[in-house]
């Protein structure tokens, strides 16, 4: 009995105490929650192909300048805890294609990182970006001197972030949407990839491209990556060397549970 | 380093802030319409089992639940706070309320084995039932050494160095690996999920198993006779003065 009742008031303060948490959370997230309905929605409802307007506008709104991150001499626009959406739920997000445009992503952070440091990875070179996200890792390579750069990212609205985040730098920048993986008749001779192994069939496809590129032609193939656990578990493993490896910053951390550090790998 | 494998168990209940009501046949609590979560002490065993990742010492977090459909989303919310993948032993509604923490942990059991588990945690109870047997009985299924009320883990050469909450202290003990941990509340305080990690968790795995490919037979061993709500508390008196609750106190015989 005695140990029941020390179950139940532990258990009491335990409720107690998340219930606290708790509500304030949702005080605040179901305002957040329905302002993201109604966005989205809004952000849905737009005509195919989004227009240029649209797109940009909902990102200038929903994201804020910030050199929280790895590479604070990139501004880059980001959905940031400040940013109402950020807080939204899981059902808010399903359905719609996901902002991955509006972080920057360990593999990216920590890539974009190596690059700084390392110029002569980068200068003279002609250079794919694939999965460009924000933009952040091709914004960083125009600047570093490359010859040639391509941003390239599946997702019309990353496309227009990163036009967005090269202007907050002062720099142009050339961008595609067009599914490149599995293309082997590419001119570039330097691919970058940052953070690109978060889904395992997707990582399959993507690493036996890069394993058939470097196959065919002298590539430099350059990757950042967390450690997500899909890549430790096909071919490719054997192919990687690390170049470097980095601390993330603690808002990464916070939106990467699970990883404190992350790599840059080359595919040789 | 990180070598270990790590099962959880997380179970989708009644959320811990609603008010339970007695169904009308009195056979269980009303679930219809009611919002469900993660069960809090099976947060507390993911959290722990992301924090030995992230010192990496765990390799990959298997979140594991049994239950209805409806379970995913408990699932879902175990890979947005760090788990790598998600199992699902999809049972139906009906069978689900025949079936107890013996089921359950006959088929944890057979997951830990086919997933060559290195370490089991799961909550020290559900706030639902209240039975307190599932990491008792799944340990004892898979011959497995036991840390039952867990307040801290550490990782000691190679062994597991557990501080139990028992009756009135603290106790410490180590346990060889593989072995089962169950989470007792002060273990840690869970983290909550952000966006950027929910939006991953939705591109991690969820295998789905059925009780049949696990071998489990799932005749139902316990029955319920009644359910009955606590009794209601009785309206209480004001009195004026120390003399009146004096003379009130004698009348109820108290002193
Ligand atoms: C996790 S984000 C990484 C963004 C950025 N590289 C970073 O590290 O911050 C993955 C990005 O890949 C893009 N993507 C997905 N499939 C793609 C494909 N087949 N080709 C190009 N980009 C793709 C997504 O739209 C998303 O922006």
């Amino acid at each position: 009995m005695r140990v029941f009742n020390i179950i139940q008031s532990s258990l009491r303060t335990y409720r107690v105490k998340r219930y606290v948490f708790q509500s304030q959370l949702e005080c605040y997230s179901r305002h957040a929650t329905s302002i993201w309905r109604n966005k989205w929605q809004h952000y849905r409802a737009l005509p195919t192909g989004v227009t240029k307007l649209g797109s940009e506008q909902f990102i200038i709104k929903n994201t804020m300048a910030t050199t929280d991150h790895l590479t604070p001499e990139i501004n880059l626009r980001l959905m940031t805890p400040q940013c109402k959406l950020y807080h939204c739920k899981f059902d808010d997000t399903s359905g719609v294609s996901d902002p991955y445009w509006a972080f920057y992503w360990p593999g990216g952070q920590v890539l974009t990182r190596f690059l700084l440091d390392n110029p002569s990875y980068v200068i003279g070179k002609n250079i794919l970006d694939v999965g460009s996200g924000c933009g952040a890792t091709a914004i960083a390579c125009i600047k570093l001197g490359a010859n040639n750069v391509l941003a390239n990212d599946i997702d019309p609205v990353a496309e227009k972030a990163i036009h967005l985040n090269a202007e907050l730098n002062g720099v142009s920048i050339e961008t595609s949407t067009e599914n490149m993986i599995g293309k082997v008749d590419t001119e570039f001779d330097t691919i970058i990839l940052g953070d690109m192994f978060y889904d395992e069939s997707f990582t399959k496809q993507v690493t036996d491209w890069l394993l058939k590129l470097l196959s065919l032609k002298r590539k430099m193939i350059m990757i950042g990556d967390p450690g997500r656990v899909f890549l430790n578990q096909l071919p490719i493993r054997k192919h990687l060397h690390q170049l470097e490896k980095y601390r993330l910053t603690e808002q990464c951390k916070f939106e990467n549970h699970g990883f404190n550090d992350a790599a840059v790998w080359t595919i040789k | 380093m990180a070598s270990l494998r790590v099962l959880v168990g997380c179970k989708r209940v009644i959320d811990y802030a609603v008010k339970v009501r007695v169904r009308p046949d009195k056979l269980g609590v009303v679930t219809d319409g009611v919002k469900h979560s993660m069960n809090p002490f099976d947060e507390i065993a993911i959290e722990e089992a992301v924090r030995l990742k992230e010192k990496k010492i765990a390799k990959e977090i298997v979140a594991v639940s049994c239950g209805p459909a409806k379970c995913q989303e408990t699932l879902r919310t175990a890979l947005a706070m760090g788990a790598d993948r998600a199992i699902h032993v999809e049972i139906a509604e009906k069978e689900y309320e025949g079936i107890g923490p013996l089921q359950v942990s006959k088929m944890l059991a057979k997951l830990a084995k086919d997933e060559d588990a290195n370490l089991f945690i799961v909550g020290k109870q559900a706030i639902d039932d209240d039975c307190n047997q599932t990491g008792q009985m799944l340990a004892s299924y898979l011959d497995w050494p036991q840390a039952t009320f867990a307040s801290e883990v550490v990782v000691e050469d190679g062994d597991l160095k557990v501080t139990r909450e028992v009756d009135g202290g603290l106790e410490t003990v180590k346990v060889k690996m593989p072995c089962v941990i169950t989470a007792d509340l002060r273990l840690n305080e869970p983290r909550y999920a952000t966006l950027p990690n929910i939006m991953k968790a939705k591109k991690k795995p969820m295998l789905k198993k059925k009780p049949a490919d696990l071998g489990v037979d799932m005749t139902p061993h316990v029955e319920v006779l009644k359910v009955d709500d606590p009794p209601t508390r009785e309206a209480g008196v004001k009195v004026e003065s120390a003399e009146e609750l004096v003379s009130k106190l004698k009348d109820v015989g108290c002193i």
